[in-house]
């Protein structure tokens, strides 16, 4: 288990306290080969290398020539994905400009640019764009011309357009564009306020271009709702950005606590604080820690988290855990039908190899069934 | 006098001694260390190429006609990869 317990403290060195040697007793002796294997499987797959990088450079973490020559190479080709995806950024604002679309840069490049003091530090392995709701079908139409397909088809078309989070797109260079039209799907993201996030960005010049990204207090939202919601083992470089964040205080307090307060996402807040203490020992004071470090969810909001991170996080809870969160019996049921009743194009795309439609009957067949009884 | 400095297009990143640099045009890194490094860290400001073969005489401890080339062949790298501009 030291390797995980390690990661940790890897995905927390820089932070404020976080500084200092990363292995408890040292004798200054370097890991072993097992355990030196098993951290940086860790480090790469939850993208830490520029966090590893850091901690060697400052002496933190001992390391033999082998080690100290693998954690510069990994750091080196962490960097030049880093830059491929920037480069493609680039080109993709240049088209969307063009065609008058608006975009937000979200999550990996705004945060490297935006919230670490060295971009070197914070490493990701994909673009995340936000569009306006209204402009969401000719997004994707500038990013099909420029090559890029849909992972997935969506249940309908109504969905896509008014209820998904958005789409993930595939590029002819391997790259990966996430398309958004909003910060997370379901229960926490219709509270959302998405022409807040339009009117409250920010400017940051990359690649010779201004690109804008989300202002401080919806960015550090962004960032609680994706170490919250986004994975049942929480990752460790989501949690990192809360941490790093919220200490190093380019946020209004006030204003962030009035966002979330709004955007109904109290509970979010406060597995984001519990995640910050559990998985980084980092400890949040100050207005924020105070308004939910305590914060109790109700039984409705825990069953909306739970449909993110808990044992059942299929569509069909997260749909019904949403219900609550829509305004009025019409915007359910027009929820229900764009979720639940699928069309023959997403059916189709569905078809595993046996060539045996999974969704045969569907929910169609279902509600014909239930009528006949 | 002709200055050099980063071209706005530019994406690099800093990584220990190492600066890793692509141009607006490619996909490919460029990696460089040692003279490189600090000649890439030193056009954060503009610079003539006398200011650069001077400072790097200096912290080298070299003749300046001994690092001139080596300034002048990289300057031309970095022009022909659009990584920087002569102004």
């Amino acid at each position: 288990m030291i390797a995980s317990s390690l990661a940790r403290r890897v995905a927390a060195f820089g932070l404020p306290g976080h500084d200092g040697p990363l292995l408890e007793q040292s004798d200054g002796a370097p890991l072993s080969a097992d355990d030196w294997a098993q951290l940086t499987r860790i480090v790469s797959a939850q993208r830490l290398a520029g966090y590893l990088h850091r901690a060697v450079e400052a002496g933190a973490l001992p390391v033999t020539a082998e080690q100290r020559d693998e954690v510069d190479d990994l750091h080196l080709r962490s960097c030049a994905t880093a830059l491929r995806l920037e480069r493609i950024l680039v080109q993709l604002a240049a088209l969307l400009d063009e065609a008058g679309i608006e975009f937000l840069v979200l999550k990996g490049t705004a945060s490297a640019h935006l919230v670490h003091e060295d971009p070197s530090h914070r490493m990701f392995g994909d673009n995340d764009l936000l569009f306006r709701s209204g402009q969401f079908d000719e997004a994707l139409a500038v990013l099909s011309g420029a090559g890029y397909q849909r992972a997935a088809t969506p249940p309908t078309s109504a969905f896509a357009r008014r209820f998904a989070k958005g789409a993930t797109l595939h590029g002819t260079s391997g790259d990966e564009v996430d398309a958004h039209r909003n910060l997370v799907f379901g229960s926490f993201g219709f509270q959302i306020d998405l022409d807040e996030l339009f009117a409250s960005a920010v400017s940051f010049e990359l690649g010779g271009r201004q690109l804008r990204a989300l202002g401080p207090e919806a960015r550090l939202m962004h960032a609680c709702y994706h170490a919250a919601l986004g994975d049942p083992v929480p990752r460790l470089n989501s949690i990192r950005d809360v941490a790093q964040m919220l200490t190093t205080g380019r946020h209004a307090p006030e204003r962030l606590v009035h966002l979330a307060r709004a955007w109904r996402a109290e509970p979010v807040l406060a597995r984001a604080l519990h995640l910050c203490r559990e998985h980084l020992d980092v400890q949040v004071d100050g207005a924020v820690a105070e308004a939910f470090d305590a914060y109790q969810p109700s039984r409705r909001e825990r069953r909306a988290i739970a449909s993110y991170v808990g044992t059942d996080r299929s569509f069909l809870s997260k749909v019904l855990a949403s219900l609550p969160y829509l305004d009025g019996p019409r915007e359910r049921a027009a929820f229900l039908r764009a979720s639940l009743v699928p069309s023959a194009e997403f059916t189709e795309s569905r078809t595993n190899r046996r060539g045996v439609k999974p969704f045969r009957g569907g929910v169609r067949g279902a509600m014909a069934r239930s009528r006949r009884r | 006098m002709t200055t050099w400095e980063r071209a706005p297009e530019a994406l690099w990143r800093r990584s220990g001694e190492r600066r890793i640099l692509m141009g607006p045009t490619t996909d490919e890194v460029l990696v460089v260390e040692g003279t490189g490094r600090a000649i890439w860290d030193l056009l954060g400001e503009p610079c003539t190429q006398e200011e650069l073969v001077g400072v790097l005489a200096e912290g080298f401890d070299a003749r300046p006609e001994e690092v001139s080339l080596d300034v002048r062949e990289f300057l031309g790298t970095l022009r022909d990869a659009g990584l920087v501009i002569e102004r």
